[in-house]
């Protein structure tokens, strides 16, 4: 196992390389001029020459690419003069943001969608059956950022149950001081109640509108695979040996259904990535997302490099993960 | 006595088409009884039947159906025999266990759900269940997920769920199809062997009269969803009343002694087909013009029963 997930990291490295150039080259090609807009407006010609040569930008490309790589081999994923810090410290302190709201979002897309797709199938053409195409056809028509201003209005500006999208706590309310940056978690483990409920009122829109879109495949996929599933021996062999209702469902043909739910969820939780960007928008959520928003806005190099390699290592990662989820959800996978 | 299981025009039909036209068999405390017929018979639609295990489109009515005394026609009543009173070993016996668990959780899965045992006591137990069926290395086999384990192993095992709630009759459908010919007597001998040790009664589905003479006490003979003969194993092979168990007994002894048997002429009818009177008629060399008009009377010889205008009484066999 441990020597798979080895191999698996080690073969990642040239794929990682050519993201890094494709992700550089990206950035060079944005239109804007970074030196331009550091400087402002009104600078001089002179002034914006100055800041181009210390940015190193005045150096031919291939040149600021050696740089570039050169930092990245010791961890350093060069330094944003938008925020005045180095990237990777950037994306430390807002990562954290980024993976709590895509962690619910899973949570609350799953909790959904696998017990749905299972009923659907168990009740196939039923009124359960259509609702869950009903909720199918939703998620598809729905875009996430969409969803998340419908949200924001109906339970925010009309019903005013929930908190304004102002970020992860109230204005001016004080991050728990916790080890992990996960204000859901770090405040339940120092029993900071106050702020464990208010991040969670905040993360429920946001939780629900990124969820959401995911419902769908997961819901089909699930159903689907519950259809063959009901039809196999083993399940009627598991009926006539007198196992039926929530046990039969939930734990026998749940668990032989799940191998494309999971694979799905991988593949989700890579978009989910992209899809924070729109959604930490909406809510203010100070994650990557943002960071990524902002960093395009202002054409930032550094940053605009350092969320693309982090996107990329964060799919081929969850592909890592599905594969080694799978192994231990159905012992005839064998990792190779 | 009364019978274990009695089973009294019992009929099946599945989208308007009759797949069972009045099935009448029992099963006797203590006693295995086969099930016997060619392929669309209606043998698994009987047994799915009796544990309520039909097709979603199949409607299903008995004239009477008892088990234990009990009144069996409540659905109900069926469904919560499962496991119970009735355990059930399938047909493919690799299929039919769940490939992502492993042997060892069904089984205790299963000791927990129909005795309510704790973890412990139902490991316990499972491992006794998997010595039982023979099995030497109960541990190993335990752990194992099916796919590590041989066909016949995985049979074992599924015997042993079956077993596992204790209960008064085991029905085995064709329990060796898929098996390794090799085995597949040695599987039946196992079967027939641990009913008796549990102290239950068997129903064993079969489309192989062959198999049977060593297991099976008596025998129920199936064509186009009826039970056309029904005797002990030794009245049938000796001289069966019924004409198309006839022919499949000598098919099978012909079989036996290495001889090549006549088949019999003609094909099963389908489900929906336009049948005589006597469904077995146009294949029967003892029709005449009676078997198609009218329904066939029962024959009650020597605690044999068929249903039969021609039956074989006295006269020799043709061979
Ligand atoms: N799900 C179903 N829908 C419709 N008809 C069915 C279904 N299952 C079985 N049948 C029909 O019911 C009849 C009886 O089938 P059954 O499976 O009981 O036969 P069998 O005697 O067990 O045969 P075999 O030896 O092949 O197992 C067959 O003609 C079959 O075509
Ligand atoms: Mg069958």
């Amino acid at each position: 196992m441990l020597t798979y997930i080895a191999r698996r990291v080690i073969a990642l490295i040239p794929i990682l390389i050519g993201v890094t150039m494709v992700a550089f080259l990206v950035s060079r090609g944005l239109p804007g001029d970074p030196a331009r807009l550091y400087a402002g407006m009104q600078a001089s010609e002179l002034e914006v020459q100055a800041i181009r040569a210390s940015l190193g930008l005045d150096k031919p490309l291939y040149y600021q690419y050696w740089v570039y790589m050169q930092g990245l081999v010791q961890g350093d994923l060069g330094f944003s003069p938008r925020t005045g810090f180095p990237v990777a410290e950037d994306i430390r302190n807002r990562l954290p943001a980024t993976v709590e709201m895509v962690i619910f979002a899973l949570i609350f897309a799953l909790s959904v969608a696998l017990p749905l797709g299972v009923w659907a199938a168990v009740r196939r053409g039923k009124l359960i059956d259509r609702f869950s195409r009903f909720i199918s056809t939703l998620g598809v028509a729905v875009p996430d950022f969409w969803a998340a201003l419908i949200l924001v209005m109906i339970f925010f500006v009309f019903l005013d149950i929930a908190p304004p999208p102002v970020g992860r706590l109230d204005l001016g309310a004080v991050s728990p001081d916790g080890p992990t940056g996960f204000y859901i978690f770090d405040s339940l483990v120092r029993g900071q109640w106050a702020t464990f409920r208010n991040a969670l009122a905040h993360i429920i829109l946001p939780m629900v509108a990124l969820g959401f879109p995911a419902i769908a495949p997961i819901t089909r996929l699930t159903r689907n695979a519950t259809l063959s599933v009901l039809q196999s021996d083993y399940i009627a062999f598991g009926r006539a040996s007198g196992l039926r209702g929530a046990p039969l469902y939930l734990k026998y043909v749940l668990r032989n259904s799940l191998p494309g739910a999971i694979t799905m969820t991988g593949l989700i939780s890579g978009y989910m990535i992209g899809g924070a960007v729109l959604i930490e928008r909406v809510f203010s959520w100070p994650g990557v997302g943002l960071y990524a928003y902002n960093s395009l806005e202002r054409t930032d190099h550094a940053g605009i490099q350092g969320v693309v390699l982090l996107s990329a290592i964060t799919y081929l990662l969850v592909f890592l993960v599905v594969d080694l989820v799978q192994s231990i959800v159905d012992p005839r996978v064998r990792l190779k | 006595m009364t019978p274990l299981l009695k089973v009294h025009g019992l009929e099946v039909e599945i989208e308007g088409l009759p797949i069972l036209r009045g099935v009448d068999m029992e099963v006797r405390q203590g006693e295995i009884l086969g099930v016997v017929g060619e392929t669309g018979a209606g043998k698994s639609m009987t047994a799915r039947s009796i544990l309520d295990l039909l097709p979603s489109a199949a409607t299903v009515s008995f004239r009477v159906c008892t088990f234990g005394g009990r009144d069996f026609i409540p659905a109900k009543e069926r469904q919560q025999a499962r496991g119970h009173r009735i355990g059930f070993v399938p047909q493919r016996p690799r299929g039919s266990l769940n490939p992502v668990f492993r042997v060892g959780t069904q089984l205790s899965d299963t000791l927990r759900r129909l005795r309510g045992m704790g973890r412990r006591e139902a490991k316990g137990e499972a491992l006794d269940l998997l010595r039982s069926v023979r099995i030497t290395d109960p541990k190993r086999v335990y752990r194992s997920y099916p796919h590590e384990l041989s066909g016949g192993m995985c049979q074992r095992v599924c015997i042993a769920i079956a077993l596992a709630g204790e209960p008064e009759l085991i029905i085995a459908d064709e329990p060796t199809t898929g098996l390794d010919v090799t085995i597949q007597a040695e599987m039946l001998k196992l079967l027939g062997d641990v009913i008796i040790e549990h102290n239950a009664a068997g129903m064993l589905i079969t489309h192989d009269l062959g198999v049977v003479a060593d297991v099976c006490d008596r025998v129920a003979v199936m064509y186009a969803g009826r039970v056309v003969n029904l005797g002990s194993t030794d009245e049938i092979y000796r001289a069966a009343l019924h004409p198309y168990a006839n022919q499949l007994v000598s098919i099978a002894t012909s079989l036996d002694s290495g001889g090549t048997p006549r088949e019999i002429p003609g094909r099963v009818p389908n489900p929906g087909d336009e049948l005589a009177a006597c469904a077995f008629a146009p294949r029967c060399f003892r029709a005449e013009t009676d078997c198609f008009e009218q329904e066939p009377p029962l024959v009650d010889i020597n605690g044999q029963q068929a249903f039969c205008h021609h039956a074989i009484t006295t006269e020799a066999l043709p061979l």
